[in-house]
């Protein structure tokens, strides 16, 4: 088996991930204040890998759950005012633009939605005139899942903060991939999620909350601390983290930082951007349309492309099922971008990387795709 | 030939229904060429695992890989009534030739 679905998972897995997953799962649980007694606190040593890959000072506000569903819907519900008005981008995943949607239709929020995909990426002057007194939030997707573009990141957030508006930043894909430095943005709100290429466990992520970002809590319940309350304490990260934590998959996300910063975000980059170079070299001079973005701007390593005469599903379909090649087809969660790219409803087929992957599977897949070129 | 379970891939956007339906043996030629009955078959012999694909026009689309116990059909529209009459279909004895096409 073949596998270039890591923009979706992540896999294989480093080793040291099972095995901190293992060890955990294998020790006494928690102790009275939720510690791990069999060694570090799973959720501290979390908070501190987190830090440090994004170079953030303040590991209390570094929320940990379940991903970055979860942690863009607390960001979400828990930013916004009973009014406002959101800016989004038609790059984003569904993760944002469902809970945004939602408000829409509720009548809770008005929404402005930015082009994204032209060469230079958002337009910062078109986001700035979109700018009201009532603007209260503005998402925007750091690397896109279905193109492998990165936007520039200082350029959006001078704009946020020049109008003390909070930018919540989906670094789902780029977490891992690309360096992410959110040091001194007070007004910066990144969701990330732990499985795809920070190599953790599905159901781990989290959200670093800048200090000038107030979150109301959006889930209600146990926090192991100050239970006489009937509210949330007032204490972070705990007022932001009800529950029982994943302390497994937590511990086997602090592995998989570990085993990023220790490999090097930009080596790891390296390593899929010569796959994307590899497999890009042979797509379009073989009559395949690429819709993703040059190797040289793509560490996430995600290659996009259609074929005239062949829906995307069939080349999944073959690739899957007469190849073993496994890979995504489709909108990919992340509808409005294929609106710009001119392939909707049909969607892409998309190839993602992980610096687990050889050239020799790339190769694979080349065969398999000179086949179906050679199918009239 | 026996269908052994029918299950819901994906309820898409337009309508479309995608249903996996498993059978009691491998896919071999002969049973593609008697899916083929119900409508027009394309066959890509090229592949690792040869490929086919049946269109019946405003009725559903068939795909699958010879050698794999199920296959993947695309109800364009009122899928209970199309699917009863393809389990009839399959049910019923193998069928005709294939001719090949592609590479």
């Amino acid at each position: 088996m073949i596998y270039f679905n890591n923009a979706a998972t992540s896999y294989p897995k480093p080793p040291p991930v099972t095995a901190a997953v293992l060890q955990n799962i294998e020790g006494v649980p928690v102790s009275i204040y939720r510690e791990n007694v069999t060694g570090m606190n799973v959720l501290d040593g979390c908070r501190g890998a987190v830090t440090d890959l994004f170079h953030f000072k303040d590991p209390e506000r570094v929320v940990l759950c379940s991903g970055a569903t979860e942690a863009i819907n607390m960001a979400v519900f828990g930013i916004l005012p009973e009014r406002g008005h959101v800016i989004t981008t038609t790059n984003e995943h569904n993760a944002i633009l469902r809970p945004l949607f939602h408000l829409e239709d509720r009548g809770a929020i008005t929404l402005d939605v930015l082009p994204a995909t032209s060469p230079g990426g958002i337009s910062c002057p078109d986001l700035e005139q979109k700018i009201r007194d009532d603007t209260c939030l503005i998402a925007v997707n750091h690397a896109s899942n279905v193109t492998g573009q990165v936007q520039s990141l200082d350029p959006i957030y001078e704009v946020c903060a020049s109008h003390e508006i909070p930018l919540l930043l989906d670094v789902s894909q780029s977490a891992g991939s690309t360096g992410i430095d959110l040091s001194g943005r007070p007004y910066l709100v990144a969701a990330f999620t732990g499985h795809k290429s920070l190599f953790g466990p599905p159901g781990t992520g989290g959200l670093v909350v800048g200090e000038s970002v107030r979150i109301i809590p959006w889930k209600f319940g146990g926090t192991g601390i100050r239970s006489e309350l009937r509210s949330m304490p007032d204490l972070r990260p705990s007022s932001l983290e009800p529950g029982t934590p994943n302390y497994p998959g937590i511990a086997g996300l602090c592995a998989g930082i570990a085993f990023v910063v220790e490999q090097g975000v930009e080596n790891l980059s390296k390593i899929r951007m010569e796959l994307v170079r590899h497999l890009a070299g042979y797509l379009g001079p073989a009559g395949y349309s690429v819709h993703s973005v040059d190797a040289d701007e793509n560490p996430c390593g995600i290659v996009s492309f259609c074929r005239k005469g062949w829906s995307c599903e069939d080349i999944g379909y073959v690739l899957n099922h007469s190849y073993d090649i496994r890979l995504r087809t489709g909108l990919h969660c992340a509808p409005l971008i294929h609106k710009d790219l001119g392939t909707y409803p049909d969607g892409t087929v998309r190839v993602s990387f992980s610096p687990f992957n050889t050239h020799e599977e790339v190769d694979t897949l080349i065969e398999a795709l000179e086949t179906i070129r050679g199918c009239k | 030939m026996k269908v052994l379970q029918i299950r819901t891939v994906e309820v898409c956007l337009d309508g479309t229904v995608i249903r996996e339906i498993r059978i009691d043996r491998t896919i071999t030629r002969e049973f593609i060429g008697h899916l083929g009955d119900t409508g027009l078959l394309e066959y890509f012999p090229a592949f690792a695992r040869p490929f086919f694909r049946i269109t019946r026009a405003g009725a559903y689309v068939i795909k699958g890989v010879e050698g794999e116990e199920t296959f993947r059909v695309v109800y364009l529209s009122d899928y209970e009534t199309q699917e009863e009459l393809l389990r009839k279909h399959i049910e019923s004895l193998p069928g005709s030739e294939i001719s090949e096409i592609g590479p």
